[in-house]
């Protein structure tokens, strides 16, 4: 039979009504908290009984003291007086039960009660949800940003998305803290006016629910990656990530077991944190380039057309392509470029976009991208261009549209519409209907 | 408005600034006030910790010494005068009180 046990914990900080009642069912069933940890709490098997248990907050206390300071212990003397015993403690949160019979509470002065829980949540629950909303703020904005500037390469990138679900889920969890924590507190201090104490309300469902999102999410985007060959950097994000965690996390505990002063070890946590973090991203990208790099280039035939099928030449070309996919579009990208320096005026140049959306509520989003007038830095003047209909039967097309430039002129690139995907194309050369048939063949329709 | 701090003393307050007139440690105060008021008040560990912490900022009550863990305190001047004060304000409204209901009461 074991003997003590590990749980996650998900109440918020200030949520002592709600770890309360935990910790009291907890007992009931055997299990008394002995150790609050960074991500689990431990618990001993006891033999089951109705224990009272107070949480209680002590702001002066930081999770980088190497142990109970003077203060500390002489109010941990003062509750053990009245039969209250520590049963765990991280930080400002300090965690007791009594085993008397209605005991008198740690806390019997609501307006005190709650001034200890915010200047406590001031050192920890709201720094670290501040600054983890901002993150995740930032992360969602970009994305927003990049949504708008190319809605087809944002939205086919499963790294992006998952990403993306993420931040908003940390922006949304810090956000649901926060507002509950400060109305909480409001309701609190009115209450403690007329003398009376709050309970606090836990939203415990919306952290399972993030939980439950997040986990299947970023296995299914790692999924995603090892897919596309970027098994390398996903790993090696993981494994940084994780080795971060740990490096700090366990230079903080070393220091605090060599009785290093809060305030040393605080500053030297942070050093590390900042100088591994850095270390890290200058690493892993180095592993993404190197693994990009390491991905063999595209032989002509996994190109699904090349200039060899529409025009009768034999230059030698360079090719690159690229493929992107996720639930709501798969995007292929491909070019054909001479690179000899003898044949770069004559040898025609060819390249593409695909995109097969699987999601029919993007489709209009991705032609309007395509087909909206846009402007550009092309060497070093501004182009703008936009798009006029053509007859789109000779591509087997729904619909077609060519490039035109400002003045009207039009271009050697085109936009089609199919029933499931729209292609791009740019060509050096205007096709023959012959040779828009065989791109509307070879682009328009099959997997990519 | 925000109240002044210590303008008007809670009951709790009231109590442990009265245990103070003598020198007394925590752990006294928490045995003390009960038995002053026949259990009808009792104060918190944390809320006596709190609270002793605030006097002593106040300049309320003084740390006398120290043995050990253990930290005692005395009652300064201006606790005495913040004492008599609410004293004072407690007599006046129990006067009102018999003012108003005297004849019945």
């Amino acid at each position: 039979m074991r003997e003590t046990k590990r749980q996650m914990n998900l109440h918020s900080f200030y949520d002592h009504t709600g770890i309360e009642a935990h910790l009291r069912r907890m007992a009931e069933k055997g299990w008394l908290l002995c150790e609050i940890g960074q991500f689990f709490w431990h618990y001993r098997r006891i033999e089951p009984k109705t224990l009272t248990f107070s949480v209680c907050y002590f702001p002066k206390a930081t999770i980088y003291d190497p142990g109970p300071s003077k203060q500390q212990e002489e109010f941990y003397d003062l509750c053990a007086h009245v039969g209250w015993t520590l049963a765990g403690s991280s930080g400002q949160l300090q965690v007791f039960y009594n085993e008397g019979e209605n005991p008198v509470p740690i806390d019997t002065d609501p307006t005190l009660e709650v001034d200890a829980i915010h200047r406590s949540a001031k050192k920890s629950f709201l720094l670290s949800n501040c600054l983890l909303g901002a993150v995740g703020l930032l992360n969602v904005g970009q994305f927003l940003f990049r949504l708008r500037s190319d809605p087809i390469r944002t939205l086919s990138n499963a790294a992006v998305l998952v990403s993306v679900l993420a931040f908003t889920l940390v922006l949304l969890n810090c956000g649901v803290e926060l507002a509950s924590y400060f109305l909480w507190r409001r309701r609190a201090l009115k209450a403690a006016a007329r003398g009376e104490f709050l309970p606090t309300r836990n939203h415990l469902w919306l952290q399972w629910l993030l939980l439950a999102i997040i986990l299947p999410a970023a296995v299914w985007g790692a999924a995603c990656l090892f897919g596309d060959g970027l098994g390398g950097v996903t790993a090696a994000s993981l494994i940084g990530t994780v080795l971060l965690l740990a490096a700090v996390l366990g230079i903080r505990d070393a220091l605090k077991k060599k009785n290093a002063s809060a305030e040393t070890n605080r500053a030297a946590t942070m050093f590390a944190c900042v100088a591994l973090s850095i270390l890290f991203a200058v690493v892993v990208p180095r592993f993404a380039v190197s693994a990009l790099n390491s991905r063999p280039d595209p032989v002509p035939e996994d190109l699904p057309l090349t200039v060899g099928e529409l025009l009768a030449v034999n230059f030698t070309y360079g090719q690159s392509m690229e493929y992107l996919h996720s639930p709501l579009l798969a995007h292929l990208s491909a070019r054909q470029y001479s690179w000899r320096w003898e044949e770069m005026d004559d040898a025609p140049e060819l390249s593409y976009g695909v995109t097969v959306v699987k999601a029919p509520f993007l489709y209009g989003v991705c032609k309007n991208h395509l087909l909206g007038w846009r402007e550009y830095l092309s060497s070093v003047w501004l182009r703008r261009e936009g798009t006029e209909p053509i007859d789109p039967a000779p591509w087997g097309a729904q619909e077609a549209y060519r490039t035109v430039n400002k003045y009207g002129n039009p271009r050697d690139e085109y936009v089609l519409c199919y029933p499931d995907r729209v292609v791009e194309v740019a060509l050096d050369w205007t096709p023959t209907p012959e040779q828009m048939a065989v791109i509307g063949e070879k682009l328009g329709r099959g997997p990519l | 408005m925000p109240r002044e701090k210590f303008s008007t003393l809670t009951e709790q307050m009231f109590y442990v600034l009265l245990c103070l007139r003598e020198e007394c440690c925590g752990m006294d105060i928490l045995d003390r006030v009960p038995a002053m008021t026949g259990g009808r008040v009792s104060v918190g560990s944390g809320t006596l910790y709190n609270l002793l912490e605030q006097f002593v900022e106040a300049g309320m009550i003084r740390e006398t010494r120290t043995q050990g863990r253990k930290r005692s305190y005395l009652l300064t001047e201006y606790g005495r005068r913040v004492l008599d004060k609410e004293y004072q304000r407690i007599q006046a409204q129990a006067e009102d009180y018999r003012r108003v209901f005297g004849e019945e009461g």
